[in-house]
């Protein structure tokens, strides 16, 4: 026995249809099709069961070691994420935004023109620590990247030597200022 | 000498990623391997990607603006999964040209015994039988419920493709099944 084959214009509109995307003009079409052929009826009550079952296809949970063994690589891996691009222009930045930390927290000492008229609260002073920090991260990530890079050490060893001071002064702060 | 300040080397830093990456984790990771699993049919293997992934998120944190984040994880899982299936089928074409003999077929899957149903059994059959994207469509919609503006950036489609796309790849589904879809 042969199948009577249903028109391709409408076989291939039957999931649309479900999902209500068809055009006025379309659906209204199809929907005069769907009422006096059978073939197209059965075809839009299997397209029907075959959306029930792939919505009781069962979205899985993840094991409990997955997390454990990612926090642990993790963890054990890496310092710091590596940046989003390790070039050249994240030192500058990095160091440019450690200068700026500087010389918020130092600005009475290194800027010229003597004594400010305004000292910085202790939580400004907090802040500027805590951003200082934040900048010698990217720093010394960076220095690390260019020596790597560079193929040794010695570029690493430069970026830490010159910034040794103000990682003094990140964690001796408040006596030094 | 010490100080009441107790900041650590980028330890502010350090801490707000390490929290933000330990939040993602919890958020995602019954996605990926969820994704995983349906693609690859094996627990083991998906686990070992959603784990590969997870790091690779570490690694690229800095870099994803957060509304970028899930989008991003998916495609890696996706391109993941099917670099493990095109490395299967190549192992498993290179067993069967030295060896001899048909390559193995995976006959049965986690996922076929999740299915209580035969049609269940079937049905996850013919969705491992699909092509591509259109089984990462089906997954993705279907199984893992994202929208279609999330499918489109997963895989690069447009929103009118993912619709398109998707009722081909249901069209495909009902056809390869026929009358087991009959009461």
């Amino acid at each position: 026995m042969t199948d009577k084959q249903l028109p391709t214009w409408f076989d291939e509109r039957i999931e649309a249809w479900l999902d209500d995307e068809l055009s006025g003009s379309e659906a209204a079409l199809f929907e005069a099709r769907l009422a006096t052929d059978p073939l197209l009826e059965r075809e839009v009550e299997r397209a029907t069961r075959l959306g029930a079952q792939l919505q009781d296809l069962p979205a899985l949970q993840a094991p409990s070691s997955l997390s454990r063994n990612v926090m642990e690589i993790t963890g054990n891996t890496f310092a710091l994420p590596k940046l989003a691009f390790p070039t050249w222009g994240w030192s500058l930045g990095g160091a440019c935004a450690a200068a700026l930390a500087l010389m918020v927290t130092l600005g009475p000492g290194v800027l010229p023109g003597g004594e400010p008229e305004l000292q910085p609260t202790a939580q400004e002073l907090a802040k500027a620590r805590a951003d200082l920090a934040l900048a010698l991260g990217y720093v010394d990530q960076a220095g690390d990247m260019a020596a790597r890079q560079l193929g040794g050490q010695a570029g690493a060893l430069t970026v830490r030597g010159l910034l040794e001071p103000a990682r003094r002064l990140n964690s001796d702060g408040a006596d030094t200022i | 000498m010490t100080t009441g300040c107790n900041l650590s080397f980028a330890g502010p830093y350090d801490g707000v990623m390490k929290r933000r990456f330990r939040r993602l984790v919890k958020e995602h990771q019954g996605q990926l391997f969820s994704l995983a699993y349906h693609l690859l049919g094996n627990s083991a293997e998906a686990e070992d990607v959603a784990q590969d992934v997870l790091v690779k998120l570490w690694q690229h944190l800095a870099g994803l603006e957060a509304e970028r984040v899930k989008p991003w994880l998916l495609r890696v899982t996706r391109n993941a999964c099917l670099d493990l299936l095109r490395r299967r089928r190549y192992s498993q074409a290179y067993v069967a040209e030295t060896v001899g003999g048909e390559p193995l077929a995976v006959t049965e899957t986690p996922l076929d015994r999740l299915s209580s149903s035969d049609l269940g059994q079937r049905l996850a059959q013919a969705i491992r039988e699909l092509d591509e994207p259109f089984r990462s469509l089906v997954v993705l919609r279907d199984v893992e419920e994202l929208n279609y503006q999330e499918i489109g950036q997963t895989l690069d489609l447009s929103d009118s493709q993912v619709k398109v796309y998707l009722h081909r790849a249901r069209r495909k589904l009902r056809k390869r099944l026929g009358s087991e879809l009959d009461d």
